[in-house]
């Protein structure tokens, strides 16, 4: 029951040219575009989501667990909370000591920040490359909404819902592309007998396109290559303060810039790397203030 | 061809592209099998059914493919794959009657070639609309420059994968209703 293509060249030609106008057409032209790639999505999501099982069975996180997994993964997410929650709090602390903090943000102290966890599968990725934002399977149904942010292991930042989610789908763009503009970070320094409170370092990364960040601290500043480096930018969900965004992997000196260095952070779990990951979405019966956070690119 | 058949396995393609061939990854991209099963509809249907399973192929490719522009709102841009497909059917039509079919290496060859081909469209168009002012940066940060070698790294690696899946599509040949016969088909 072979069937015979459409053979009309006219038809060829025609649609040839219907590609080139809308390979060339404006951006802002193309918003219906998401609504049939939706669809798509809808079809190749079973398929994609066995790939993706298959892929994580093959080739598990980088620190999969091999002892006693269970027990181990249990406290390594306990460990990973906490910790940051303690960072959050120092953050917190510093800002009520430095009396910079306006009304809002005092609110949001009583508030807290509050959320459930939502566990999501990336049911989507860029079939071309290792970039770009990755297509999750739950969307407005389970109550995610724009801005959410994604993690992985409690702690570890992954990026955050773009664009007002579908019904049962959504886009997560991770938190080193570049479109999210710079980010402001922090490092953590532990305390020592010299220095029983040492005050945060604050980083602005710049995304790079090997998937690492870049900032630069002034000579003197406290930072080792392996510090964890946490996300403490406004812009961003309460939810995402504190999480962290990656370890320092180089410290380099500037020739340019004596006083300055330069510090490469990279992230300790790659979005691309992972099958599954955790959204902070608001309570179901209350909310943080979402509503109030900057929606992203606001910043821009 | 029966086009039922085609659509299952483009879909089907489409989604291994996006979750299970990341695990092959090298360098900073992962092989593709969409090349190959352009490629394959290439080497065995009439001319116009292969251009338009080519912009099929493509079109899938572009609907899966999510960018941001500059405030943070996801597009899908339909036509650089369709284009880049349709053009790669286009390199594979002029040497199917030249190549010897019955060689493995021949598939590998032709879908690396296709996967470049394709790549140069996708690169060039981009390219194009950089000019017009576009806050989009497909191409994470990299020149086109830059691209086009991952272009190339990703043809190779599409090649590579072209050899073990190849196979299994030739296996599936009898299904596809190519009306060419037994006697154009590889036989491995």
């Amino acid at each position: 029951m072979a069937r015979s293509a459409p053979q009309s060249s006219r038809w060829l030609i025609a649609t040839v040219a219907v590609l080139l106008v809308l390979s060339l057409a404006p951006a802002r032209w193309l918003g219906w575009t998401s609504d049939v790639a939706a669809i798509l999505a809808m079809a190749t999501a079973p398929a994609g989501h066995l790939g993706n099982a298959l892929r994580a069975r093959l080739r598990p996180p980088p620190d999969a667990l091999s002892e006693d997994p269970r027990a181990l993964e249990a406290a390594l997410l306990n460990r990973n909370q906490y910790r940051s929650l303690w960072m959050a709090e120092r953050l917190r602390s510093e800002e009520l000591v430095q009396q910079l903090e306006d009304i809002r943000l005092a609110e949001r102290f009583g508030a807290g920040t509050l959320f459930d966890p939502l566990l999501a599968d990336i049911v989507g990725r860029r079939p071309d490359a290792l970039r770009g934002p990755v297509r999750l399977n739950v969307g407005r149904a389970a109550g995610v909404r724009r801005g959410d942010v994604a993690v992985f292991r409690g702690a570890h930042l992954l990026g955050r819902i773009v664009e007002e989610p579908d019904l049962r789908g959504s886009l997560l763009l991770p938190i080193t592309d570049g479109a999210h503009g710079r980010l402001h970070a922090a490092v953590l320094p532990d305390p020592e007998d010299a220095d029983p409170a040492p005050r945060s370092i604050a980083l602005l990364l710049a995304a790079q396109p090997d998937g690492t960040f870049v900032a630069d601290v002034d000579h003197d500043a406290r930072v080792r290559t392996g510090d964890p480096v946490v996300l403490n930018d406004p812009a961003w969900p309460e939810t995402a303060r504190g999480m962290i965004v990656g370890e320092i992997e180089s410290i380099d000196r500037r020739d340019d810039q004596p006083l300055r260095r330069r510090v490469r952070v990279r992230p300790r779990y790659g979005l691309h790397e992972l099958a599954t990951v955790v959204l902070k979405i608001a309570p179901r019966g209350g909310g943080f203030e979402a509503a109030d956070d900057p929606a992203p690119g606001d910043r821009r | 061809m029966r086009w039922s058949v085609f659509l299952v396995a483009a879909l089907l393609v489409t989604a291994l592209d996006g979750s299970l061939m990341g695990l092959f990854s090298v360098g900073g991209t992962a092989p593709s099998l969409a090349p190959l099963l352009v490629v394959f509809v290439a080497m065995h249907a009439p001319r116009p059914t292969a251009m338009w399973a080519g912009m099929l192929v493509g079109l899938l490719a572009d609907l899966s493919t999510p960018l941001v522009d500059g405030t943070l709102r996801p597009i899908h841009l339909i036509g650089p794959a369709a284009l880049g497909y349709l053009f790669a059917v286009n390199l594979v039509l002029p040497l199917r009657s030249m190549v010897l079919r019955r060689n493995p290496l021949t598939l590998v060859v032709l879908v690396a070639l296709a996967s470049f081909g394709c790549g140069l469209v996708i690169t060039a168009i981009w390219t194009a609309r950089s000019l017009l002012g576009e806050s989009i940066d497909p191409f994470g940060g990299r020149s086109a420059a830059g691209e086009l070698a991952l272009v190339s790294l990703r043809g190779a690696l599409s090649g590579a994968a072209a050899l073990p899946m190849g196979w299994l599509l030739m296996k599936s040949a009898p299904i596809w209703g190519f009306q060419s016969g037994g006697s154009r088909m590889m036989r491995w």
